[in-house]
């Protein structure tokens, strides 16, 4: 397998985006790319459109998405892996680059939720579970699934709804400070415990929006890298797994066994375990599509221990400063959850980290190690992928 | 039909509506569901190798025996976790409902809880005693007074 690097990345705003459509919104990610690579389509040999889809219109989105972008005829296909889609899409562009099949992939992630009623939307994520055994009879939604978690971690480790608001508060306040933020204002702790219950214990200030949006990386081959840019980023290591469908399977609701497993790959291949990981990298994003999401990722990502995540969250240690920033854009929480965008964003979120070009600079990680972490969820940990990032090209985290 | 959003946004309002009810072939766990309206709740057994499935399979994946028995879950349960689905999907409107996974031995069942949401949410914790009960051909969680 070849060397694969970043060499250019994009995003559009997200939000609510009325005023595009899918294709429209798509562009606004893949021009910032390509802007950023100094590419041109002609260079594209092949794009990957991550897409979960349901709820917008279109039903074969990477060749709608590919058409309006000048990016056809370059080979393609559609990746749904659920909310890690963004990553499993970046998985299968980076496998073409690295197989030796092409010299320069794009993954996009593109999502547009709001093309169809909120209700709706409801209805369609709640059914991304085991439909036939959770969703017909007993109407699990999707902060359902993960409120089962919170009440089990919360009941485990003596953590309150309060210490989950400050998640919710620190992700509020870097979504302030990024201008392509959903959610651009502060919140106080008490305005999230005053917040109504959506899946008790989960309040709506625990969750994540309805989001549209988009984001695009170009992938490069080692020494096509080489010319593109002076500053590549490096793709060391992607590690995945699933877990099952159905929750009746599963003997923990503190964790996400999927999560645990890709870290533990991802890991290995840099010569790391699974412990005391903040070590090694200088800023990470996480999978928080509830605040309990966040708090378990610390947890199966081996920044510390289990039950130990919670008290990060009440140190603020995730915090620019702390043992680990995590989530400087806002995080799904208060970024937005464009569901087949997101791994993507993260992506190419932390290569502008690595390269310490994010403004404002209250939201730039110093950079001293050189090295970043995405942590991509998808379902209840159906699906998990961590994808981590460097400045080198060789050698291990030190 | 063109839409205006409160920003000022046109939006082309689709004409068509589409209307989706699936039909899931349940032939080969049929014994699942007449097991509801003994009162039982069926999990399988590979007669082969001894896994068990819940929801019930009619293949072991294990070692491809196909050779499955069926046997009701039985005795008392603990609750690993429970919610109240407050923000219901549009096809679940009326009252908020409890939903729990509780195991029985090394059987894990997702099912609504029996009781009151709002009570449970006061009274019940992770790690009660539950049993499962049957009635309306529905199975559901029900903790055992102490």
């Amino acid at each position: 397998m070849r060397d694969v690097a970043i060499v250019g990345v994009g995003q559009s705003r997200f939000g609510k985006r009325n005023d595009v459509n899918l294709q429209e919104l798509a562009w606004e990610a893949v021009r910032e790319a390509l802007s950023d690579a100094k590419l041109s389509q002609k260079d594209i040999q092949y794009s990957v459109v991550s897409n979960m889809g349901l709820w917008s219109a279109e039903e074969l989105p990477a060749v709608t998405v590919n058409e309006y972008c000048g990016l056809t005829p370059t080979g393609s296909h559609r990746v749904e892996a659920a909310c890690a889609s963004g990553s499993a899409g970046v998985t299968s562009a980076y496998n073409m680059v690295a197989s030796g099949a092409v010299d320069i992939a794009i993954a996009i992630g593109i999502e547009k939720m709001n093309e169809s009623p909120t209700d709706t939307v409801v209805e369609l994520i709640g059914r991304a579970g085991y439909y036939l055994w959770e969703f017909e009879n007993f109407g699990l939604t999707f902060p359902g699934y993960y409120a089962l978690h919170m009440n089990a971690y919360m009941s485990q480790y003596g953590a309150t709804e309060e210490d989950f608001c400050r998640a919710a508060v620190k992700a509020h306040h870097y979504g302030s400070l990024n201008p392509k933020a959903q959610f651009r204002n502060e919140i106080t702790v008490e305005q999230c415990l005053s917040s109504k219950y959506v899946a008790w214990p989960i309040k709506l200030y625990d969750a994540s929006p309805i989001t549209d949006g988009a984001a695009a990386i170009i992938l490069a081959s080692g020494e096509v890298a080489r010319k593109i840019t002076d500053t590549p980023i490096w793709i060391r290591s992607i590690g995945y797994a699933t877990g099952s469908a159905n929750l009746t399977k599963r003997l923990d609701f503190t964790g996400l066994e999927a999560a645990r497993r890709a870290a533990e790959a991802a890991l290995r291949r840099v010569g790391l375990g699974r412990r005391e990981i903040w070590r090694y990298f200088d800023v990470a994003e996480v999978h928080d599509c509830f605040t309990i999401a966040e708090v378990m990722a610390y947890e199966d990502l081996g920044i510390v221990e289990r039950g130990a995540g919670i008290q990060l969250i009440r140190d603020g240690q995730t915090y620019k400063g702390g043992l680990l920033p995590i989530n400087l854009d806002g995080g799904l929480k208060a970024k937005g959850h464009p569901i087949g965008a997101t791994g993507v964003s993260m992506i190419a979120g932390l290569t502008d980290q690595l390269l310490q070009r994010v403004e404002p600079r209250e939201r730039q990680a110093d950079i001293r190690k050189g090295w970043a972490l995405a942590h991509n969820v998808g379902g209840t940990g159906h699906y998990a992928y961590i994808t981590l990032l460097s400045l080198d090209r060789e050698g291990t985290p030190a | 039909m063109i839409v205006t959003d409160k920003d000022g946004n046109a939006m082309l309002q689709s004409e068509r509506e589409l209307r989706l009810k699936y039909v899931i072939s349940i032939s080969k766990i049929k014994q699942f569901f007449d097991g509801l309206r003994e009162g039982k709740v069926y999990y399988t057994r590979c007669r082969k190798c001894g896994a068990k499935y819940f929801p019930p399979q009619a293949d072991c994946p294990s070692c491809g025996s196909s050779d499955m028995e069926w046997l009701p879950i039985s005795g008392l349960g603990r609750l690993m976790a429970f919610t109240i689905i407050n923000v219901k999907p549009s096809t679940f409107n009326g009252p908020d409902y409890a939903v729990g996974v509780a195991r029985f031995g090394d059987i894990g069942v997702v099912a609504w809880i029996d009781g009151e949401p709002d009570s449970l949410r006061h009274s019940l914790r992770p790690g009660a005693e539950v049993e499962l009960v049957v009635h309306d051909n529905k199975y559901w969680i029900r903790p055992v007074n102490e």
